[in-house]
């Protein structure tokens, strides 16, 4: 059982990434701010049920996916399980290594090129059932059992999801940089 | 040569597991050691890596100061006594 007195000094610390966090599921900075402030009072106001010594981390972006879901997810028109269609394995890589002949110096060299635009519209673009498992691995760093445990999926539901939205991620961050004149000249329609 | 490319098989069919740290213990080592000694799968595996480091790089966003005194006001607000 966790003190509320020992919040603010425990759990606060993880404002920032937790509105880092909720400002790409928003995708919108009032809302971002609407869902940290939602999350933190509800965190606060559920501590004594939080043991401590365990991930408080994890628990925080339980909270925060949770509140997002309930709060947004009614608001989107769109539905929530959309598919993806396929995309070919090492999306990127293939088509960074197609576009010369290039040494590995040159692969990094594109990715330097990426700017934080093309990475966030690239990962604000896909759909918010690949979008989720894909912020909280490779943006927030979680192990896949941890997604599980917060966005209350199977694990081979997150796997297979972070792996769709991974190709999916790196087909829309080749479209975004293109259109901004980067990255090759071959001219193709995906 | 059979040998070989099964191993590049099993090494680009577990990238992600193996970037990731979800591989076992002694999958890992059998990767590692193959990437030790192939080229062109250590590249696949460095292009990734370097990917994910540069997205995650790229979208972190911190908040300005005033959106965290506004959330800190917030908590005040709505449970006086939350700043201890």
């Amino acid at each position: 059982m966790a003190d509320q007195k020992d919040f603010e000094q425990d759990a606060m610390q993880f404002a920032p990434q937790l509105y880092s966090a909720a400002l790409r599921m928003t995708r919108n900075p009032a809302d971002a701010e609407d869902l940290v402030q939602e999350t933190l009072l509800k965190a606060y106001r559920a501590y004594d049920t939080f043991t401590a010594g365990t991930n408080l981390k994890a628990w925080l972006y339980r909270i925060l996916t949770n509140t997002y879901i309930n709060k947004y997810r009614k608001q989107m028109r769109r539905p929530t399980e959309v598919d993806l269609g396929d995309v070919e394995d090492l999306y990127l890589y293939r088509k960074v290594g197609g576009t010369a002949e290039m040494a590995k110096s040159a692969e990094d060299q594109v990715l330097e090129q990426f700017v934080d635009a093309d990475v966030k519209a690239a990962l604000d673009s896909l759909p918010e059932n690949f979008r989720l498992p894909v912020l909280l691995a490779d943006v927030e760093g979680f192990s896949y059992k941890e997604i599980a445990d917060i966005m209350g999926v199977p694990i081979g539901t997150v796997m297979s999801r972070l792996h769709r939205g991974r190709k999916a991620l790196q087909r829309a961050l080749w479209r975004f940089a293109r259109e901004r004149g980067l990255a090759g000249e071959e001219d193709d329609e995906d | 040569m059979m040998k070989t490319k099964r191993s590049c098989e099993d090494a680009i069919a577990n990238i992600y597991l193996y970037l990731d740290g979800e591989l076992g213990r002694i999958h890992t080592a059998k990767i590692r050691h193959h990437l030790r000694h192939c080229e062109g799968c250590l590249s696949v595996f460095q292009f990734e890596d370097h990917l994910k480091q540069v997205v995650r790089d790229r979208v972190r966003e911190e908040p300005k100061q005033e959106v965290i005194d506004r959330l800190y006001a917030f908590l005040e607000d709505e449970e006086p006594g939350f700043r201890q």
